[in-house]
């Protein structure tokens, strides 16, 4: 059974979901899923393939969104249009901030990213007047063809993941050909890389500016999804979170993406389940559904996954060969 | 005066600064990597002691010394489960093991203390004094203190003790150290207890004014990673005046341009400094 | 090939039980979600509300509810993110409740609003509405308060300054929405009634010092500084105050009504009054039942937003009350709107279309903190 033919498989069940279940709750949660799915895949990208670190890629996330937002609601853009001109905006400043990683390596790009994403957050909550700071950026209007608008659920749960499956098409393409050996080659060493004849400058920067483009991708969709957004979506806390999914998930690998997005944004909703039922006390119940435990279990899964098991979650689904691949270089 | 005022304030801060940048310094001579759950350590320091200091009421030398060795010891386990597995791996590998370290450390203190800020009695309950125009008050002049006694102290230690030299031999020369008979994994293990220390009384000492416990700690973090740049990551005499400019330059900042936009000007100014001159202000030549 | 189908197998399997554990949700039928920033920066207040409104439900349901029908209450934490209430507004939905009661931030209930409103379900928030824009002041059909809205508050903040003879005065506002409106509205009520206002300062919430905003206030010679957030800066600023050996008067908005703020600020609070729909030393009949059950239950008594918790599932009750014990959402609303002369603890409320809130400016009290206590001073 080839690989393409397992993804088609997996693809048609997952478009078959609003078949089972309806319920706009459980929609929405999908539709989380597959946003932090495009997030992920493009953090991966950066990260896992090309080893360049982005802690602070939220701002990405946050930039896409608010642009979209703009355009669409403000500008009067239709959100066909408004897409590609917010994801290439992001993606230009993804390019900008790839300029530093020129200049600095391993931590201290680790810490000018982080720097990178706490600006960006907090210029998103002081611009009150642009961005609607804490208060929030509201009436977004939905996506539409015609007179058909994606405003409900159980649409946009097809426009999402149409996009996540075209998404993880175009990534697992582009990362088997020529550039997306040369991005490894990067990742390894770049000395050796460089005297291979690949320039490592123009594909640190152009893949910093492709990630970017991702997480564009991902903010407009989830900006005209909910059609309110605030600045508490976009701070550091989720561009950790996000570092979690493809760490836990499975760095380099973009199934590893989509399943650390998956159990990541499941894991609060399983649990919400499970304590509901009357096995449980009131106060492990209390202690269960408070956030800091979810995080905390992420933290833990994320050490054991680096120490023990570097390939991710995902390398137990695909064979020994995979495994200690991409993280230990 | 008013400058005079926000210098002394800026000192205050830049003293919390420094102690944090300290930390990463040690860390960074040593591994090469800095240390992201060093702000969840600083905060470590304060809800442990505010929790000996109130539940348990012991007295206030008793607390330092109890909260640094309990640091410490959190230190020596995070290096032992979180870095030292990948310390050979890979830098990304460390970058990611010591981020883990500091969701771990961050949520497990707001599992235990919860994620609300805690009062902390200050040291002394004098009332704050005035000197040509510039008020001060006490809690000020016992962090300025501890801060100077702590970094004297760590100086004769690396200076004169033999583990010292030791750790600075091993900062310098991974290799020869060890064909004196020195093990740099033992060294790695005993800076990031020092680290861990270090952070703690940080912590301890800023408590009373910024409160124990609440989400400062990756602000911290990065603060303490700024100010060690700002410096000059590589001195630990650098790293303290990085900390101190960096506390005067924020009430500066507050003051003359914008309180909202003091972090994100604070930060801009890291990544200039990043990019520019990455060994900092305060070295004169380019260390390789 | 095995491992595939194994996986496919598991997934499938998991989505079919979920969907049975869905099934057998029993539906209670006065289901009522209450939807609460009970954990993160927003705890003490949506904690506490949570806390009040459950307390209020839990005595009702003791007397035997609906002609021995109980409330089915549905909590839900959104830790003050407000896309977090989205998702939680769309699941209290979906499992059909009649009404949400909702808060602990503003941003939170302004965005639960559209959800609500597609729903046609009544939504009681606790935080206020705190109107920033001009379609912000649109008053929502089903969205109604137990808190005095920011207008309200700085009027009486205003009124009690002119009377102690206040000249000139800094505002020092948290830069969340709730501040931002809050200041606006002191701001235009002080040019009103002629108080200069000599600083008008933003601060962040994470801030630990705000000595660079007092000191300018007091070099232009403020008599008061009136503070629009919530804990814990308040408490920061009177400490700060106190450092600088400043005596001047600090004011609070409603915001500032939580017992933290003696326990942070320590002696600093000693003199600091703010605005309360509660009189504590002194309580009104309303405030003294809810006094009463929350010293019994918690043995302590009970913070503002303890109250806003309280009344807001008093006046749903009271709604459903008025309308026969029936469960349709929108003969809840309009009895909702149509509530005259119902006390609660934080006043009496009279409802109309035009105000959702019920509450006068005489509902609300200056409260001032004497010797760690809390001493209304009307």
């Amino acid at each position: 059974m080839s690989r393409h033919r397992i993804n088609l498989i997996i693809f048609l069940i997952i478009l078959t979901f609003p078949l089972f279940d309806r319920t706009s709750y459980h929609l929405d949660v999908a539709v989380l899923i597959g946003i932090f799915s495009i997030l992920s895949i493009g953090l991966n990208v950066l990260l896992g393939n090309t080893g360049q670190i982005s802690l602070g890629h939220a701002a990405f996330f946050g930039i896409g969104a608010y642009t979209n937002a703009l355009l669409t609601r403000d500008v009067g853009f239709s959100f066909w249009s408004s897409l590609p001109i917010s994801s290439l905006f992001t993606g230009i400043i993804g390019y900008g901030i790839g300029l530093t990683s020129l200049r600095l390596k391993g931590h201290y790009l680790a810490m000018a990213t982080l720097a990178f994403g706490i600006i960006t957050s907090t210029i998103i909550t002081e611009w009150t007047e642009l961005t609607g700071g804490t208060g929030g950026f509201r009436n977004i209007p939905y996506p539409a063809i015609g007179s058909f608008r994606f405003d409900s659920g159980v649409k946009y749960f097809y426009l999402v993941w149409i996009f996540v499956i075209f998404i993880f098409l175009f990534t697992e393409n582009f990362l088997s050909t020529r550039v997306g050996r040369a991005l490894k080659a990067i990742h390894k060493n770049e000395d050796v890389a460089n005297v291979l004849g690949i320039n490592p400058t123009k594909y640190k920067l152009k893949i910093f500016g492709l990630s970017a483009i991702y997480a564009g991708v991902a903010g407009a969709l989830f900006a005209n999804h909910s059609n309110f957004i605030s600045s508490e979506s976009f701070s550091i806390m989720v561009s950790v979170s996000i570092l979690c999914m493809i760490t836990i998930g499975g760095l380099g690998k973009t199934w590893g993406s989509i399943m650390g997005a998956s159990l990541l944004t499941l894991f609060p909703e399983i649990i919400r389940y499970v304590v509901s039922s009357p096995f449980f006390s009131q106060s492990v119940r209390r202690a269960l559904t408070n956030y800091s435990y979810h995080l905390f279990i992420y933290g833990i899964l994320m050490l054991l996954v680096i120490v023990f098991l570097p390939g991710g979650l995902i390398s137990i689904f695909q064979g020994k060969g995979a495994r200690s691949q991409n993280a230990r270089s | 005066m008013d400058i005079a005022q926000l210098i002394v304030n800026g000192i205050t801060m830049g003293c919390i600064y420094a102690l944090v940048a300290l930390g990463f310094h040690l860390i960074y001579n040593a591994t090469g990597a800095i240390n992201f759950a060093q702000g969840e350590q600083v905060m470590l320091g304060g809800v442990l002691s505010v929790t000996l200091m109130v539940m348990l009421r012991l007295p206030l030398p008793l607390v330092f010394l109890l909260t640094i060795i309990f640091a410490g010891l959190m230190g020596l386990v995070y290096e032992r489960i979180a870095i030292h597995p990948v310390l050979h791996i890979s830098e990304l590998m460390i970058i990611m093991g010591s981020i883990a370290a500091s969701i771990i450390l961050r949520n497990g203190i707001f599992i235990i203390w919860g994620d609300e800020e805690i009062p902390f009695p200050p040291f002394s309950q004098r009332p704050p004094f005035e000197i040509f125009g510039v008020s001060i008050f006490p809690q000020s002049l016992w962090i300025i203190g501890v801060t100077l006694i702590t970094v004297s102290l760590l100086w004769i230690f690396f200076r004169f003790t033999l583990m010292g030299k030791a750790i600075q031999a091993c900062a310098n020369n991974h290799i020869g150290a060890r064909l004196v008979g020195i093990s740099p994994s033992k060294i790695v293990a005993y800076i990031f207890v020092f680290a861990g220390g270090l952070s703690a009384i940080a912590g301890i000492i800023m408590s009373p004014i910024t409160f124990a416990g609440g989400p400062l700690g990756t602000i911290f973090a990065v603060k303490g990673f700024t100010a060690s740049i700002l410096g000059g990551i590589s001195s630990s005499a650098a790293v303290v005046f990085g900390g101190i400019l960096l506390g005067i330059l924020e009430f500066f900042i507050a003051s003359y341009i914008s309180s909202g936009y003091r972090d994100v000007i604070a930060l801009a100014i890291l990544i200039v400094i990043l990019t520019l001159k990455p060994e900092g202000l305060f070295i004169l030549k380019r260390k390789s | 090939m095995k491992k595939i189908i194994t996986i496919i197998g598991i997934c499938t399997g998991c989505l079919l039980i979920l969907q049975l554990i869905m099934a057998t949700v029993t539906y209670a039928q006065f289901k009522v979600g209450v939807l609460m920033a009970a954990t993160g920066v927003y705890a003490p207040l949506g904690g506490a509300s949570k806390a009040g409104a459950l307390l209020y439900i839990d005595r009702f349901n003791e007397k035997g509810g609906f002609k021995g029908e109980k409330i089915d209450v549905i909590f839900e934490d959104y830790e003050g993110d407000p896309a977090k209430a989205i998702t939680l507004g769309k699941k209290l939905i979906d499992e059909k409740v009649i009404a949400i009661l909702c808060g602990g931030n503003t941003v939170g209930t302004l965005a639960v609003r559209p959800l609500t409103e597609q729903a046609k379900i009544p939504q009681i928030n606790v935080s206020p509405r705190s109107p920033v824009t001009a379609e912000d002041l649109v008053v929502s059909k089903f969205s109604f308060q137990t808190v005095h809205e920011n207008e309200v508050d700085a009027q009486k903040i205003g009124d009690y300054l002119k009377s102690v003879g206040v000249k000139k005065a800094a505002i020092l506002y948290d830069s969340n929405q709730y501040g931002t409106s809050g200041a606006m509205f002191q701001y235009d009520y002080s040019k009103k009634i002629g108080i200069e206002i000599v600083v008008r300062e933003k601060y962040q919430k994470g801030d630990r010092d705000l000595t660079p905003l007092l000191m300018p206030a007091r070099k232009a010679g403020a008599e008061a500084v009136i503070v629009w957030g919530t804990l814990p800066t308040p408490a920061i600023i009177a400490k700060n105050i106190k450092d600088m050996g400043w005596k001047v008067l600090m004011i609070g908005s409603v915001g500032m009504g939580s017992p933290k703020m003696v326990e942070l600020a320590g002696d600093a609070a000693e003199g600091v009054l703010f605005t309360s729909a509660l009189r504590y030393g002194n309580p009104l009949p309303g405030e003294k039942i809810l006094i009463n059950a929350h010293q019994a239950k918690y043995g302590k008594p009970p913070s503002y937003f303890t109250a806003l918790g309280w009344d807001a599932a008093l006046l749903l009750v009271e709604a459903i009350k008025s309308t026969g014990g029936s469960k349709d959402p929108l003969k809840i609303r309009d009895a909702l709107e149509n509530i005259k002369g119902v006390e609660g603890a934080c006043g009496i409320y009279n409802m109309s279309p035009a105000d959702h809130a019920g509450l006068s400016k005489d509902s609300l009290h200056i409260i001032q903190i004497k010797g760690g206590k809390w001493v209304p001073l009307d």
